[in-house]
């Protein structure tokens, strides 16, 4: 019984929290779904749900979505060079900190 | 940095920013979202990190959940918290519409809200980081210490007081200074979110900077940042203090 009640407050702690992560990233997946006109209605589900505004940047079919396709590259190729250089130059970093004897760090 | 410094030597440029009442309001603003934001950042994180540290599968999956704040891109949620928001078609203020009937309150054209709101964005972008930190902290105390209590008979409460927290102290106030270190620097959550306005209420140091650039008035918006160093300066210090003494024990 004991452990009953225990989980039942957990589940009951976890919805409150479920809902303050998700509600803008609903909302950002509300716009996303929504056509243009249907955006600004301020419901909570779209009349008509639409995959076009997909279909638009993947065809790059807006002024300013030309690149997207080169873009979208770019940041993985950024995302993965960073990640990569940072990686290593850490590494060493780390190494030669944990070597380095410093005066007021008296072990 | 020196330049910044060096743009910022005329001593007329700083009489002008103290005779701005804006400049005046923004470091009112910018203290009161230190001290509340982060302490309330940090006591919730405190309090979630004991929720997931429970060993369950779907609290680890709810965890992965949780993490998406701080690993989104800040420009488009905070959009979305910002459209979320809007007093005329907000979804907010439609729902309140549908059930009560009633126009919702004016959110981000007020002051007071637009800075809470503010507060809650930046709670909302950076409490999974700091919930994992802590989780990693708590995670690192010792099990035996736990069941030694609970032989004791200790309450959930006595096990955090004698247990959790002792151990959890000196990580608790270190990160809480070095966030507030970061909040500092905090721009988009207030920028993105009320644009500083309206009428320019809502500022932060962070920001003010900018408002300055785009006047055209360079020299003070370096004389904005040099006014945060004496908050940042003693928070530094501070840490490093902190710090310091952590290695020693």
């Amino acid at each position: 019984m004991r452990r009953f009640y225990k989980e039942s407050v957990l589940l009951l702690l976890a919805i409150p929290i479920l809902l303050w992560t998700l509600l803008p990233i609903y909302h950002i997946f509300l716009f996303s779904i929504s056509s243009k006109d249907s955006a600004f209605s301020g419901a909570l589900w779209p009349d008509k749900p639409t995959l076009r505004n997909f279909g638009t940047i993947v065809r790059e079919e807006h002024f300013y979505l030309h690149h997207f396709w080169v873009q979208i590259w770019n940041s993985l190729w950024i995302a993965v060079a960073v990640g990569a250089l940072t990686l290593a130059t850490a590494t060493c970093a780390a190494f030669a900190i944990s070597r380095l004897k410093v005066r007021a760090g008296a072990r | 940095m020196s330049y910044g410094l060096w743009l910022a030597r005329d001593p007329a440029s700083y009489a002008r920013l103290f005779a701005d009442p804006i400049f005046v309001r923004t470091v009112v603003n910018t203290v009161v979202f230190l001290l509340i934001a982060v302490n309330l950042k940090f006591l919730l994180a405190l309090w979630l990190s004991g929720f997931f540290v429970h060993e369950r599968v779907w609290i680890r999956w709810l965890s992965v959940i949780f993490i998406i704040p701080w690993a989104v891109p800040s420009i488009p949620t905070i959009f979305s918290i910002r459209f979320m928001f809007n007093p005329e078609w907000g979804v907010i203020n439609s729902v309140i519409f549908r059930l009560t009937a009633h126009d919702g309150p004016n959110w981000l054209n007020d002051p007071r809200i637009g800075l809470g709101l503010a507060m809650l964005t930046h709670v909302w972008k950076s409490l999974p980081f700091w919930t994992l930190i802590l989780i990693a902290g708590r995670l690192a105390i010792p099990r035996e210490q736990y069941e030694a209590a609970s032989v004791d008979g200790a309450s959930a409460w006595q096990k955090f007081r004698y247990v959790t927290w002792p151990s959890l102290r000196t990580l608790y106030l270190t990160s809480t200074i070095l966030s507030m270190i970061w909040t500092l620097g905090d721009f988009n959550s207030v920028y993105l979110l009320t644009g500083g306005g309206p009428a320019d209420l809502t500022h932060v140091l962070a920001t003010l900077g900018i408002r300055y650039i785009r006047l055209d008035q360079v020299d003070l918006a370096m004389a904005t940042i040099v006014c945060a160093m004496p908050l940042v300066l003693p928070l530094m210090w501070f840490m490093m203090k902190n710090l310091s003494r952590g290695d020693r024990q």
